[in-house]
């Protein structure tokens, strides 16, 4: 039953991917990394329960702070112009 | 007192593919922040709580303590830099 777990983990992935894939323009792309961010520290919560290693705890702290850092960094550089269409 | 905590864990991960719905139904990059922003945070403050019940011991309240404190600090943050950036852009409001 606990699979659950790491069925609606994937699920999460699947949808954040199709959303990285489909949605149009930076920000919204920045808005799925963000969310891509949040389901590879729920992966980490899911493997720290599995194993029972305080360590996966240690890498998600590491993968917050870094996440955060890249999220307010690519913020600013839209804030600063980044091109309006897509790159190909 | 495992099923509970496993119960958690999975309650985390569905909010969490809510949120990844969520992403995809809304209209416009300041709503889809707002979902994924607020329900990924609650998401896995559920899930570290759901871990805190399966591990009862100092070493791991310690860590999920300081993970509950970085999570609170810093994602309104994040979440507050990206929604200024994007508002300041034309393709932000525009529904597709």
């Amino acid at each position: 039953m606990t699979i659950l777990a790491e069925v609606f983990l994937g699920l999460a992935l699947l949808l954040v991917l199709e959303a990285l894939r489909r949605l149009p323009g930076t920000a919204n792309r920045l808005v799925a990394v963000d969310a891509l961010s949040a389901c590879a520290l729920a992966a980490c919560l899911v493997a720290a329960a599995r194993t029972g290693h305080t360590a996966f705890l240690d890498v998600a702290l590491g993968f917050a702070l870094i996440a955060f850092l890249a999220t307010v960094c690519w913020a600013f550089a839209l804030r600063a112009g980044a091109p309006e269409e897509d790159a190909p | 007192m495992t099923a509970l905590g496993w119960a958690l864990m999975i309650f985390g991960t569905a909010l969490l593919a809510v949120a990844a719905l969520g992403l995809l139904r809304l209209p416009d990059a300041l709503s889809r922040q707002h979902a994924a922003t607020k329900a990924a945070t609650l998401a896995l403050g559920v899930m570290l709580a759901g871990l805190a019940v399966l591990q009862p011991s100092w070493a791991w309240g310690i860590r999920i303590g300081t993970l509950v404190a970085v999570l609170a600090a810093t994602v309104p943050i994040a979440s507050h830099a990206l929604a200024r950036a994007a508002a300041s852009r034309s393709d932000a409001l525009e529904s597709d």
